[in-house]
């Protein structure tokens, strides 16, 4: 009881704070920086165009983290027994075949939005992540947690370094993107880390090898 | 209208709260993880009301899908442990 209160009245003190101070002095953020230069990124969306264009590099970096991650849990040692799944219910026998199609469709929309309006690689990728952990809960299996999943699964930070990797030999910087090319790299960007993010979060969730 | 979202937002921010010092409760992890989980649904309404929607549906998918579902795990593994 007495962390608890030390802590509530702390983090209620320090919310009060910050409350107060950021809405009584102006602070003069890089929004209308990225705003002035929202043409030039090839999308419309400023959350967009600062995740995969300005600051692509923290990007690539966050990815990778993910793949690290996925490495480090699939280099655990599975456990001594078997999983074996429950037999779903019934509301997941009926909702699941129903929900598949809404659910690709979904993380199209999100993915293809994603340059205009709130959407992108993670949300759509989450999408596909959710649908993969119903259909482990159901069946059939969606037979990810082989070589091919895992390889999925590396194929979005990879992708990604090839296409700075491309970019750096042309002759612009590293992840530069050519004028022309800008919101398709993007969007080809986004679409393969959508199923490699995908696939990572749900190996993570439901387990990164089949069980010995 | 705006006396209604304000009252919302007002009850949203006491539910966080409540629901962040229940879950810090220790009396039992099932609880504490489920306390978890509605914290996270909260807090994804949290960064709607704020105007986030990439944000908020990135606190949905981290906050709830992949925070709990790897607690619940886990304690799923650690009965099975004690248990067989």
């Amino acid at each position: 009881m007495g962390a608890r209160a030390v802590l509530a009245v702390l983090a209620i003190a320090l919310t009060g704070w910050l409350a107060v101070h950021l809405t009584s002095t102006p602070v003069a953020g890089l929004g209308q920086q990225v705003d002035a230069h929202l043409h030039a990124s090839g999308v419309a969306s400023p959350i967009t165009a600062v995740l995969l264009n300005f600051r692509a590099l923290d990007t690539l970096y966050e990815v990778s983290v993910l793949a690290v991650a996925l490495i480090a849990t699939l280099s655990l040692e599975p456990t001594r027994q078997p999983r074996v799944p429950p037999s779903p219910g019934p509301l997941l026998v009926w909702l699941v075949p129903r929900l598949t199609p809404v659910m690709l469709l979904l993380a199209g929309y999100l993915w293809w939005a994603g340059s205009t309006r709130p959407g992108g690689a993670f949300q759509a990728g989450a999408t596909i992540a959710g649908l993969l952990l119903l259909l482990a809960l159901k069946g059939p299996d969606p037979g990810l947690q082989g070589r091919g999943g895992h390889a999925l699964a590396m194929a979005g930070p990879l992708w990604f370094l090839l296409v700075g990797s491309a970019t750096a030999l042309a002759g612009s910087a590293f992840l530069q993107y050519p004028d022309a090319w800008v919101k398709t790299l993007i969007l080809t960007v986004e679409g393969v880390l959508t199923a490699a993010i995908g696939v990572t979060l749900a190996l993570l969730a439901g387990g990164g090898r089949r069980q010995a | 209208m705006a006396a209604v979202s304000a009252a919302f937002d007002l009850v949203l921010a006491a539910l966080l709260a409540l629901t962040a010092w229940l879950a810090l409760d220790g009396r039992g992890l099932i609880r504490t993880v489920m306390l978890a989980l509605a914290f996270g649904l909260l807090l994804t309404l949290a960064w709607v009301r704020l105007g986030a929607a990439d944000l908020a549906l990135a606190e949905a998918v981290l906050g709830t899908g992949v925070t709990v579902v790897l607690l619940i795990e886990l304690l799923a593994r650690l009965r099975g442990k004690t248990r067989g």
